[in-house]
């Protein structure tokens, strides 16, 4: 039954972690890139928190390292969202096709 | 009974389907959708979920920094921005590119390589005890002593996104 449990929560967050893939190889709007990135992000986390709970590790690490995860994940999209608007300030457009002001 | 083969587990492996089941279908509307605006509120479904998953896994703490973080601040972030660029990112206009084909493609061969890899680790799962005191004390006592460094670093980290961000969309004087 553990072990049941245990593979089912991997393969959910190796789907998850598939579908944040999906998502930033299709969107074009540079938004939705930065959601996709998001799901990915949370995909990792559930399989820290279920390596905590299901595996013996000395402490909760698997705890402590998510809240990382969850600071840095909401640094960068401030930081990504504040590109986002800049640049749309500059070219008018959020979607990544447009954004090739480096491309000669 | 009827029900005396129904365990606690089993009744948290149920609950873990469900929220399970939630969160793949939320996560492909954020991915498919035709509105970004749409898609923002998914994924907040979709994180309201992961924070679900979070409490069946005893990670009370961590799913309410889940809510507060995600959905109180990233969301509102993400909706932000998405009412502040509506006016090129309309319905009419589509939001995915044609590599729809070869995102598949890449996406079943990372899924078979993973769960290859998965299924040959040999990995055993069993369940640990709760700590005594619940997580969040354990939490508190780790980040004061063995992480106080990372714990620091975020901080910065924090500091130089926030001076970052507002130096990034500041409007400056012509």
């Amino acid at each position: 039954m553990n072990d049941l449990f245990f593979y089912t929560i991997i393969i959910v967050s190796l789907v998850l972690f598939l579908i944040g893939v999906y998502g930033v190889l299709t969107r074009r709007n540079a938004i939705g890139i930065l959601m996709s990135i998001e799901i990915m992000f949370n995909s990792a986390n559930i399989n820290l928190v279920a390596f905590n709970k299901f595996l013996a590790l000395e402490q909760n690490i698997g705890i402590v390292f998510p809240i990382f995860i969850i600071t840095l994940a909401a640094a960068e999209t401030a930081v990504g969202l504040a590109l986002i608007l800049s640049i749309y300030r500059k070219i008018k457009s959020v979607y990544v096709e447009k954004m090739d002001l480096l491309k000669w | 009974m009827i029900f005396s083969f129904i365990n606690g587990q089993l009744i948290t492996y149920g609950f873990f389907l469900l929220f399970a089941v939630a969160a793949i279908a939320s996560a492909l509307l954020v991915v498919t959708v035709k509105s970004v605006m749409h898609g923002a509120l998914f994924l907040a479904a979709f994180l309201l979920s992961v924070a679900a998953m979070f409490f069946i896994f005893d990670a009370d703490f961590l799913g309410i920094v889940q809510i507060l973080l995600y959905i109180g601040g990233v969301i509102v972030l993400i909706l932000f921005a998405v009412m502040l660029t509506s006016r090129v990112s309309s319905r009419l206009i589509q939001q995915t590119n044609e590599q729809k084909f070869p995102a598949l493609l890449v996406c079943s061969f990372l899924f078979c390589l993973l769960a290859y890899v998965l299924l040959t680790s040999g990995l055993k799962g069993f369940e640990r005890p709760l700590a005594e005191g619940g997580i969040t004390k354990d939490i508190g006592r780790l980040l004061m002593t063995i992480y106080v460094l990372p714990f620091e670093v975020a901080s910065l980290v924090l500091l130089g996104a926030l001076i970052g961000a507002m130096v990034l969309v500041g409007k400056k004087d012509e």
